[in-house]
């Protein structure tokens, strides 16, 4: 497989072949149409029952208008990170995730209206065995993708010596505070998302009569989530460090008792954390990733790694240094 | 933004967490527009009254260095500059000062001395 260059087999296993399979199922369920009836159901309930109805070509149509756009922009967005960054698990995993989607929506549609074809007979059938067919199929599909792609290449930190350590005196009490919020991007995109979500959301709600109420909770804990994720006060004192949302949760508090060192790391969100926000990485590596650029890193006794991406991390990493080789000890 | 204080100081606290602020001005730290930390995480985290925080930045309002309004804390204004400008010069001051054996409450005095003059 060597011979094949990365890039051509990124672009063929997260864009090309998610496309084909899109384009495929398209072009089968629209061969399909003369054998299907006017109507057919193209929403089941959760008991399995057909509870939505319209014509044939909805799913096709669904396929080409949503599949295909989310499809090609997954795979684009994965050879864009791609260029110039290694090939990190983070970005292996959006790769894959591009043709598992393409594969679920597919084999899910036209599987779901391969059994309401006039041969085959009458009633629809409920979607959960093509459902089950198509999360199978594409989980394999997935992961024969994994072998095929480059191999993935875990970041190297830059090396994550501590930062020398402040001189604090005995009795002195000092601390180091300060505000970050995501910037505007990507506020706007988070708010979009938002937006998206809670339309979308509604609109299920609505063309459904009410009866699916439940289908807001997702999008509403999405929305907070995400709201939370915007800015975040950072504290640096004898409690240790304390990282916490501006809405109040989540937050962080590493006592200065785990802390073994802290110094200042070069983060990339997209290549060693997969995006922004409150990320968990490869390698036991957490933390507050809102840009990219310098981040007060914190090794823990424990071993795992906290960073946050803040101005003026230095004075933070030093101060740290400085309360731990006191001791911690807040003399009243 | 770094503050420290001393409790077993002569200076009272609210004049030292203000020293701390206009000491992070003065080198270039703080930025026209940017907003304090509320004085609720200052205080918990130096384990201090928030009064006397509230104190801190008051004084500083009344310097011009900030900006205390409703809903949006404690901003820091244009004059920020200005401490930055000066604080060019300290750096040089006290290590003359240094060299000469001089110490922080002698060379204090001959600055108000130069003020009164």
């Amino acid at each position: 497989m060597n011979h094949i260059s990365a890039r051509t087999r990124i672009l063929v296993l997260s864009v090309l072949a998610p496309l084909v399979v899109c384009l495929a199922g398209i072009a089968l369920m629209v061969s399909w149409l003369p054998s299907l009836p006017d109507v057919v159901a193209i929403h089941w309930g959760l008991d399995g029952r057909p509870d939505g109805y319209g014509p044939a070509s909805t799913l096709p149509l669904l396929l080409g208008v949503i599949g295909v756009p989310t499809v090609a922009f997954v795979g684009w967005l994965v050879l864009w990170f791609e260029a110039g960054r290694p090939f990190t698990p983070a970005l292996k995993l959006l790769a894959v995730t591009s043709l598992w989607t393409s594969l679920v929506l597919t084999i899910g549609f036209a599987g779901s209206l391969s059994g309401q074809r006039v041969s085959e007979g009458a009633g629809a059938p409920a979607p959960a065995a093509p459902l089950a067919w198509a999360f199978g199929v594409a989980t394999c599909a997935a992961l024969l993708a994994w072998f095929l792609l480059p191999r993935s290449v875990s970041p190297i930190p830059s090396a994550g010596s501590a930062t020398a350590a402040l001189r604090v005196a005995a009795g002195e009490r000092v601390a180091w505070v300060r505000d970050v919020s995501a910037p505007r991007p990507l506020v706007v995109a988070l708010i979009a998302l938002g937006v998206l979500v809670t339309g979308a959301a509604a609109t299920a709600i609505l063309v459904t009569g009410g009866r699916m109420w439940f289908v807001a909770v997702a999008p509403l804990v999405i929305v907070v989530l995400t709201a939370s994720t915007l800015a975040w006060r950072i504290r640096v004192d004898s409690h240790g460090l304390v990282v916490r949302s501006a809405l109040g949760v989540p937050r962080v508090t590493i006592p200065l008792d785990q802390i073994e060192q802290a110094h200042v790391e070069e983060v990339d969100p997209v290549g060693q954390f997969g995006g922004w926000g409150w990320r968990w990485g490869f390698g036991r590596r957490s933390g507050v990733i809102l840009r990219a650029g310098d981040a007060l890193a914190v090794k823990r006794r424990s071993g795992a790694t906290f960073l946050v991406t803040v101005d003026d991390a230095d004075s933070a990493a030093s101060l740290l240094n400085g309360l731990v080789a006191r001791g911690g000890l807040a003399t009243r | 933004m770094l503050l420290r204080v001393d409790p077993a100081s002569d200076v009272p606290l609210f004049e030292q967490v203000a020293a701390s602020i206009r000491s992070d001005a003065s080198r270039g730290g703080l930025a026209v527009g940017e907003r304090l930390p509320a004085a609720r995480d200052v205080a918990r985290s130096l384990d201090v009254n928030v009064h006397t925080v509230l104190r801190a930045y008051q004084a500083l309002r009344d310097e011009g260095l900030i900006d205390l309004r409703r809903g949006r804390g404690a901003v820091v204004t244009e004059r920020v500059l200005q401490y930055a400008d000066l604080g060019h010069d300290l750096p040089r001051l006290v290590a003359h000062a240094k060299r000469l054996g001089i110490g922080p409450s002698a060379l204090s005095a001959m600055i108000r001395q130069e003020f009164a003059s």
